[in-house]
């Protein structure tokens, strides 16, 4: 049992450490006021590539950096504590390289891992529905093959990069009778075949807000499809385990941001004849967001490790999610508290860390559903329905 | 990083658990009821002689295993699952052989050791006083020397395995006129040095005998001090990483004996036409119970681990102390509750789960004081008077 990152990781993440604080931090306000454009945002895409993001973990002799997964994590760590925003953002892109490396054909892989690998192209996951949340069986977007082209009806809801995505890879049903059984994954390229999206207003992630995006009759050519046909939902499941360690990986760098914001203005902001942080309160608070945030880290560097080695993973990868986003809300609402007014003003980094935070207990299972998937391994019982 | 045990320690985890299964997990109820006498103590320390116990982390030139401390609490927690004041006794008692194979002159490694080794001989470190808890360096017993000896007075308290040690090691005082750098820490061997000790009886660790104990003129050959006058606070500091993390075994130990605990229960018992594991809020205790488990276990291991690289944080230290010990506790009362009412029945060991765990969070520095430590470390500022 070892707990130290190598040099190398330790490099990869100092050099991302340092270009975000510089490059990246200074320029978040702006962003989140505005919002990101398409091309906003494969500007800073293209700016994070060197560092390792982006192609992360593609193999090399596809165009990526070949890194492990849990080197990648580290990786969105640091990119969420400078722009809880930002992170999920290239999490979401860097999905669609990753599926594509893994189910792609090879003429998938030549026109579409490029544009990704160089951030020409943005990609978005588009899975849950209007009515179709936890409860993933009843999919009603369909794919219905027609001669060389699948047509494509549904609405998603909630799509992460879903307003600026130039590429949306989709879970539709190819075969309503068989349930999740008859569910494919899709590509579609928003240009060749267009679709509806309207922007979702959400309290955090506002630079990048979440889309809603109507498929009415939208033609996608067959060549699209990514992987078996009928083995949507199992492919999906393959890669589910690493997307919720990375997304837990996403909120323990927004617990971190709220520990550093929190410890520098415990230190400056005196009250009483001395700094705040002299009183025993405002020390167990940042005692507590501290325990937590590591006890967090850990949690989620191992289900990673084990994805690395090949070896069985969801359980821990629930426990990782579960608990590092359900702590992140709690460690960014000290933040705000420390903070006092100072927390709770726009012009302090803090509410928009609680804001971000407050997002993640939700996406990639809810905390509850984890609760329940713990313990159906544990106690042999289901209790979803 | 690397999250997989090595074939060594798993294959003595396996061999541990089989033997405390056996041996020990069938007399832990009924000897738990009250402190064990001086000779049931003795009968179970050379029981568990054979398997390492006593002298699994003393180095090999001494007659030791040599056991790194992260494969020595692997064993640890085994027993700590079945008997968690058992493996307090031990536990306590090994701080012999690591203090004197560390510390101790080669006529004090040559006459203790073998005797602490094979169970003839238990220890017990007395620090504590009435006026003299978190605030340590306030303590006043005293050890004036006198020709060949050192004369001392005071009295101890909370002094685990105080009623049963035979030899004793003591913080003393043998300079009035400095505090921390005034202490030094000396054996006192009761045969040649008697001391009178008496029993504390507590709510939980039972089985623990723990005493106040009295020195009255006690008479003790100077050549029993350990390392030189004036560095007695700091000597014992040194083990502090040990010390806190097996504190984290104990309390992982009987978080883990509450899940099994637990899960069984929720699997057996029915109400509503169902077993209560198929309840969602008893799947959530569950699920929470075994993610904080989860998490205590890995910084556990963390501090371990790194102890063995030559020293971990103090930081990391009361991180995992102060996490493992409270999760314990809620882990434990969590696993009453599911139990019902068989929870607070003293036929069910749950209900000793939760005593015991309940006492975790106060010896090797309450919580608080360690979320003090940590507050200290992180801001710079000291908020303990």
């Amino acid at each position: 049992m070892d707990f130290e990152l190598s040099e190398e990781q330790k490099l990869l993440r100092s050099n991302a450490h340092k270009f975000l604080q510089k490059e990246i931090f200074p320029i978040v306000p702006e962003y989140e006021r505005k919002g990101l454009s398409n091309e906003e945002a494969r500007k800073l895409l293209k700016k994070l590539i060197p560092l390792g993001y982006v192609g992360s973990t593609i193999p090399r002799r596809e165009g990526g950096h070949g890194l492990s997964v849990l080197s990648y994590g580290l990786l969105v760590e640091e990119l969420a504590s400078v722009w809880g925003a930002f992170a999920p953002l290239e999490l979401d892109h860097w999905f669609g390289a990753f599926n594509i490396s893994h189910y792609g054909t090879e003429p998938q892989k030549q026109k579409f891992l490029p544009p990704l690998l160089s951030g020409d192209m943005i990609h978005a996951f588009a899975l849950t529905e209007p009515d179709v949340g936890s409860n993933l069986a009843n999919l009603r977007t369909t794919a219905i093959i027609d001669r060389d082209k699948y047509v494509v009806n549904g609405t998603k809801v909630w799509i992460g990069n879903g307003v600026i995505a130039d590429l949306v890879m989709v879970l539709v049903l190819t075969d309503p009778a068989k349930g999740t059984k008859g569910t494919s994954l899709i590509l579609v390229e928003k240009e060749r075949s267009p679709f509806g999206v309207r922007p979702l207003n959400m309290i955090g992630v506002q630079a990048c807000p979440l889309g809603e995006l109507h498929f009415e009759k939208c033609n996608v050519p067959q060549e699209n499809l990514l992987g078996e046909k009928g083995a949507g939902y199992k492919q999906i499941l393959i890669s589910v385990g690493t997307m919720r360690a990375l997304v837990g990986l996403l909120s323990v760098g927004i617990a971190q941001a709220s520990i550093n914001a929190a410890t520098k203005y415990a230190k400056e902001r005196f009250q009483f004849g001395k700094a705040i942080g002299s009183f025993q309160l405002i020390q167990e608070m940042i005692a507590d967001m501290y325990i937590e945030t590591e006890a967090a880290r850990f949690l989620c560097y191992r289900p990673l490790d084990l994805a690395d080695k090949g070896q069985r993973h969801l359980i821990e990868a629930s426990a990782a999610k579960a608990y590092a986003t359900e702590i992140a809300v709690s460690v960014a609402s000290k933040a705000v508290q420390i903070h006092g007014a100072y927390g709770l003003s726009k012009e302090y980094p803090v509410e928009r860390y609680f804001r971000d935070a407050r997002i993640n207990t939700v996406p990639d299972g809810t905390t509850q559903i984890h609760k329940l998937i713990i313990g159906r391994e544990l106690l042999g019982i289901a209790a979803f329905s | 990083m690397d999250f997989e045990l090595s074939e060594e320690q798993k294959s003595l985890r396996s061999n541990a658990k089989k033997f405390v299964e056996n041996e020990i997990a069938p007399i832990a109820d009924k000897l738990d009821k009250e402190p064990l006498s001086y000779e049931m103590a003795h009968k179970l320390l050379k029981r568990l002689a054979p398997l390492g116990y006593l002298n699994g982390i003393t180095p090999r030139e001494y007659g030791g295993q040599g056991l790194s401390f992260l494969t020595y609490g692997i064993m640890l927690e085994e027993l700590a699952r079945v008997w968690n004041s058992l493996a307090v006794v031990v536990l306590d008692s090994l701080f012999g052989p690591i203090y004197i194979s560390r510390m101790g002159t080669d006529d004090q490694k040559r006459k203790f050791l073998p005797l602490l080794h094979s169970g003839e001989y238990i220890y017990a470190f007395a620090l504590t006083e009435s006026d003299a808890g978190s605030d340590l360096a306030n303590l006043r017993t005293t050890a004036i020397l006198n020709g060949d000896n050192y004369i001392i007075n005071g009295t101890k308290i909370w002094i685990s395995n105080g009623t049963i040690a035979d030899l004793l090691m003591a913080l003393v005082r043998t300079d009035r006129d400095k505090a921390e750098k005034g202490t030094s820490v000396i054996l006192v061997e009761k045969k040649i040095s008697p001391f009178t000790a008496k029993q504390i009886p507590k709510m939980g660790f039972r089985a623990l005998p723990c005493a106040e104990i009295s020195f009255h003129d006690c008479v003790v050959p100077k050549q029993n001090l350990l390392g030189d006058e004036g560095i007695g606070y700091k000597q014992m500091l040194i083990n502090i990483g040990s010390m806190r993390g097996y504190a984290g075994i104990i309390a992982v130990g009987v978080a883990q004996a509450s899940i099994d605990a637990a899960v069984k229960y929720a699997k057996g018992r029915y109400q509503f036409g169902k077993p209560i594991g198929g309840f969602q809020l008893i799947q959530e205790m569950i699920a929470d119970m075994v993610i904080q488990t989860e998490a205590a276990r890995l910084l556990t291991y963390r501090t371990l681990s790194r102890l063995e690289k030559g020293s971990v944080p103090a930081i990391e230290t009361s991180i995992t102390k102060a996490y493992t010990t409270e999760v314990a506790a809620d882990v434990a009362s969590k696993a009453l509750q599911i139990h019902g009412a068989y929870g607070i029945s003293e036929e069910y060991p749950v209900e000793r789960y939760f005593r015991d765990a309940r006492s975790g969070t106060l010896p090797e520095a309450t919580t608080q004081i360690h979320k003090l430590l940590i507050a200290r470390e992180i801001l710079g500022i000291g908020a303990f008077r």
